[in-house]
């Protein structure tokens, strides 16, 4: 079962998010900050990070630019999540796989996930 | 070049005659006239001779640069306080108004002035052919913007924000409905689903304003993005009219179009112009069944029809119907919601994308909006 690992600080979008990938059938891990990623064991990686661009007190950006700069964690595709309206642009330059618009279509949300772990699947990454 | 007995328009002063005939009275009266208006309008006015020497200006020249006739007067004005009118693309531009006659507007300069520090100038320029002496002369109108374009600023981070803001709780409300129907379907829950679909038709309205709402402040900031790429006219067309196509229940819509236009730009923005365009026709016809939409190709240029059958617009709000916030409001019409900025919006991003739009319509012969948008030119093709 894939897992999916989302980082996200408003409650209820964690819990939306939860709802409808388990619903979809995905193993999901929620953090608010997203700290554990820096000590996690290669075995315990996710297969996909959903990241808020704006988290509490720490900035979703800078931990994207980290996990795409760790041998462990740069090939993890990453999906950036932001209801603030420069934020695409800035997720592209960052160099993360994807980007969703907040508010969304659960088809559409649904659809980028299953789209990047297939990619990330077929890689054999 | 002695500056005083010069005559320039409204400025010069005549001699008192003991008995003045009619004509005189009446020349004198508008030479007042002039020179109150001169003095009293909240604009800086600077008269120019030929040479760009400055012969005259208004209080409020004075008022605003805090300085004085003397430090004026006679003097360049690319020399005046320290050279913040010694700009190579102003120059050119004074230089070119006399000999052809070739006014400017808006000309923007941003710069730190002595005294009153930095400020935001917007100039105009107009030549003025003094006919009884041959003489011709520059007036200048120079308009301190720099209050309201900070206030302006204000209010764009203030709608950024808000719109910020209005996003959050709605992500969470389109997000549980979303699961709410998709476990009511599960469920076989028909009537139930029919209230979430509603809700769910809503908040998709919702997010359009405060969509809205923000790429006008964008488009207000210079902040509005294209994200450009060749792509084929008929078929986002095709695409938009489905999915409005579901949202309505009396209309249909009737696409007439050859494939394969390109067009390069943005496909999204241009979708958003299409939408907003067929939204308007449904609004605006509630009496009609149809809305029928043509693609042209004409020479380089791709020509969108989208036509209703409904209430249509007086000619007198034709040409207005383009300006922000502007709404047709009418005693002897039923009154429409919405903001008055979707057609700003969409005339905007079709303007930016080399286009235009325009209107026909009669009153109670429905309306007919045309996007007139540029083909994709061949080393744009995909």
């Amino acid at each position: 079962m894939k897992k999916i690992l989302i980082v996200e600080d408003e409650p209820d979008i964690v819990e939306i998010m939860q709802v409808m990938l388990e619903d979809a059938g995905y193993l999901i891990e929620t953090s608010n900050q997203g700290n554990e990623l820096q000590q996690l064991d290669a075995h315990l990686l996710p297969d996909l990070i959903i990241l808020d661009v704006l988290i509490y007190g720490k900035d979703g950006r800078e931990l994207a630019r980290y996990l795409k700069s760790q041998p462990q964690t740069m090939h993890i595709p990453i999906l950036m999540v932001s209801a603030h309206p420069m934020a695409k642009a800035e997720a592209e330059a960052l160099g993360v796989e994807d980007f969703l618009d907040k508010p969304f279509e659960m088809e559409d949300f649904l659809s980028k996930v299953a789209y990047h772990l297939q990619e990330n699947g077929a890689t054999g990454a | 070049m002695s500056t005083s007995d010069q005559p320039i328009v409204g400025i010069s002063v005549e001699r008192r005659e003991e008995t003045p005939a009619p004509i005189d009275v009446i020349l004198r009266d508008m030479q007042e006239l002039t020179e109150g208006i001169v003095e009293t309008v909240r604009h800086s006015l600077v008269v120019l001779d030929g040479e760009m020497r400055i012969i005259k200006a208004n209080n409020y020249f004075y008022e605003t640069f805090k300085v004085f006739p003397r430090e004026t007067e006679g003097l360049f004005i690319y020399e005046l306080g320290n050279g913040q009118w010694n700009i190579p693309r102003l120059k050119e531009l004074l230089e070119r108004i006399l000999p052809a006659n070739n006014p400017f507007d808006n000309f923007e300069v941003e710069h730190d002035f002595p005294h009153i520090g930095r400020r935001i100038m917007l100039l105009n320029a107009r030549e003025i052919h003094l006919r009884g002496t041959r003489l011709k002369r520059i007036l200048l109108a120079i308009e301190d913007i720099t209050e309201q374009r900070e206030n302006e600023r204000r209010k764009d981070d203030f709608i950024v924000m808000a719109s910020h803001e209005l996003r959050t709780p709605v992500t969470s409300i389109k997000g549980f409905t979303q699961i709410l129907q998709h476990r009511l379907q599960k469920q076989g829950d028909q009537s139930s689903l029919h209230f979430l679909i509603k809700i769910d038709s809503q908040l998709t309205r919702l997010m359009r304003l405060i969509k809205d709402m923000l790429d006008l402040s964008r488009i207000q900031t210079g902040t509005f993005p294209l994200e450009e790429q060749t792509f084929d006219l008929y078929e986002l067309l095709h695409e938009t009219i489905q999915a409005i196509q579901g949202s309505l229940t009396q209309h249909t819509i009737l696409l007439d179009a050859p494939r394969h236009l390109p067009i390069y730009g943005d496909r999204g923005r241009l979708e958003q112009v299409f939408v907003n365009l067929l939204t308007n026709a449904a609004k605006f016809s509630p009496g009609a069944d149809r809305i029928l939409v043509h693609i042209l190709q004409d020479g380089d240029s791709a020509i969108v029809s989208v036509q209703d059958f409904g209430i249509g617009i007086a000619e007198a709000h034709q040409e207005r119907i383009f300006e922000r916030f502007y709404q047709v409001s009418d005693t002897t019409q039923k009154p429409f919601s919405g903001l008055g900025i979707g057609l700003y919006l969409a005339n905007e991003i079709v303007k930016r994308h080399n286009g235009h739009m325009a209107v026909q319509s009669r009153p109670d012969q429905g309306a007919t909006f045309f996007v007139i948008l540029p083909l994709a030119r061949e080393k744009e093709h995909l």
